[in-house]
């Protein structure tokens, strides 16, 4: 009898858990009377969490002309939501330990995520969105559910790898055929189980069937295009080898004029190694 | 009228389309012939690639000197990409174009011209 990804990621003990501090700067940024500099207290508790978001409010993330020389400064230019994503996003890629890299290779795994999280991320602004950050931490989750695969069906997804690499078939349609899942419920599952917010949700667990998003259907199809844009564009991998199928109801939602693209990619590439840069190395 | 990466741009060539940053203003007009303070400018807005004037070539590719073989392997590899997602889409059409000129600029550059 199949299990259901919520099935799946209840049983496996912790793959990966938040670092508490993001909790922390998530709850002073909940309540009403935190000022900016409460939250840039609780930050500065983690040296290495201010670091990270002070070098990617300076990068050409932002393209801020000035220097961003305190956390409080970066919550009164950023915004509070924006900077709790953007501590979310330096967060994740500490949650990670001890994934096998003889199916993926995780600098290759986390610049296609991060990748994915700056084109999330454009295309948003493009859409006309408001907290673009959000989109910058789908992006950067999209695929976390294949890391808990690739750690705890380790066997299987080798075979599940080779088959697709073999006969040219789309990892999650095989990922489906043998789990009656996929990689995106399984990142589903994880995110609702770090108490993270439902759009996250939503955007990871439909990235690759976006019309079926029925409550945040600009994040999943924002991840959608993000993620097919990337692959193509091969910077990074996570383990899929193709560029995945487009949904047209998904590509439909956002209204991206085709003739923007080459525009999309170029800045897409003026951000990215800064982006890799500030969050993969001194990590 | 190739598209050219800023790396390769040479002063005096003529820009064939404006140019735009990434807010979408337009930043240097077509018809202006390159000078070495433009192409300072393009790097720092970190321009990938700017349309110019240029000899009329058969085909648009012959411009990136690539031979034929990698060419072909080219094609080959993008076609297996490519193979499970709707070519027939403007979208995926428009970004196989992008990948293949990104190929052939690649290609270009391991050969030695920079």
């Amino acid at each position: 009898m199949k299990v259901s990804a919520q099935e799946f990621v209840e049983g496996v003990n912790s793959v990966a858990s938040l670092p508490s501090i993001y909790y922390r700067v998530s709850e002073v940024i909940n309540h009403p009377r935190s000022s900016a500099k409460d939250i840039a207290n609780i930050v500065a508790e983690d040296p290495g969490l201010t670091a990270r978001v002070l070098k990617l409010v300076n990068s050409a993330f932002f393209g801020f002309s000035n220097k961003i020389d305190t956390v409080s400064q970066s919550v009164a230019i950023v915004g509070t939501q924006q900077l709790c994503d953007l501590c979310l996003a330096t967060s994740i890629i500490q949650a990670f330990k001890d994934i096998p890299e003889d199916l993926v290779n995780m600098e290759s795994f986390w610049r296609h995520s991060l990748a994915c999280g700056v084109c999330s991320r454009i295309l948003a602004r493009q859409h006309g969105v408001q907290n673009v950050e959000r989109f910058f931490v789908a992006g950067m989750l999209h695929d976390i559910g294949s890391l808990i695969l690739y750690s705890r069906m380790h066997q299987k997804e080798k075979q599940i790898l080779d088959e697709c690499q073999k006969n040219n078939i789309l990892l999650h349609r095989m990922e489906f055929k043998e789990y009656g899942f996929d990689h995106a419920q399984v990142g589903e599952a994880l995110i609702h189980q770090w108490n993270l917010p439902e759009n996250l949700q939503e955007a990871v667990g439909f990235h690759h069937r976006p019309k079926l998003a029925l409550h945040f259907p600009i994040e999943a199809s924002v991840v959608h295009l993000a993620d097919i844009i990337v692959n193509a564009l091969q910077l990074g991998n996570s383990g899929e080898q193709l560029v995945p199928n487009l949904d047209e109801d998904g590509f439909n939602r956002i209204h991206i004029p085709v003739k923007q693209l080459n525009k999309i990619v170029d800045e897409i590439e003026h951000q990215f190694e800064d982006v890799v840069r500030v969050m993969l190395k001194d990590v | 009228m190739p598209k050219v990466p800023v790396a390769n741009l040479i002063p005096g060539q003529v820009l064939q389309s404006d140019v735009y940053d990434r807010n979408g203003r337009m930043i240097i007009p077509k018809e202006t012939t390159l000078k070495d303070n433009h192409l300072k400018a393009l790097k720092t807005w970190g321009i990938q690639t700017v349309t110019i004037y240029g000899d009329e070539q058969e085909d648009d590719t012959d411009v990136y000197d690539v031979p034929d073989k990698i060419q072909n392997e080219i094609e080959k590899d993008l076609a297996k990409r490519f193979s499970q997602t709707d070519l027939m889409h403007p979208f995926i059409q428009e970004l196989y174009k992008i990948c293949y000129e990104h190929a052939l600029i690649k290609a270009s550059k391991n050969r030695g011209h920079v």
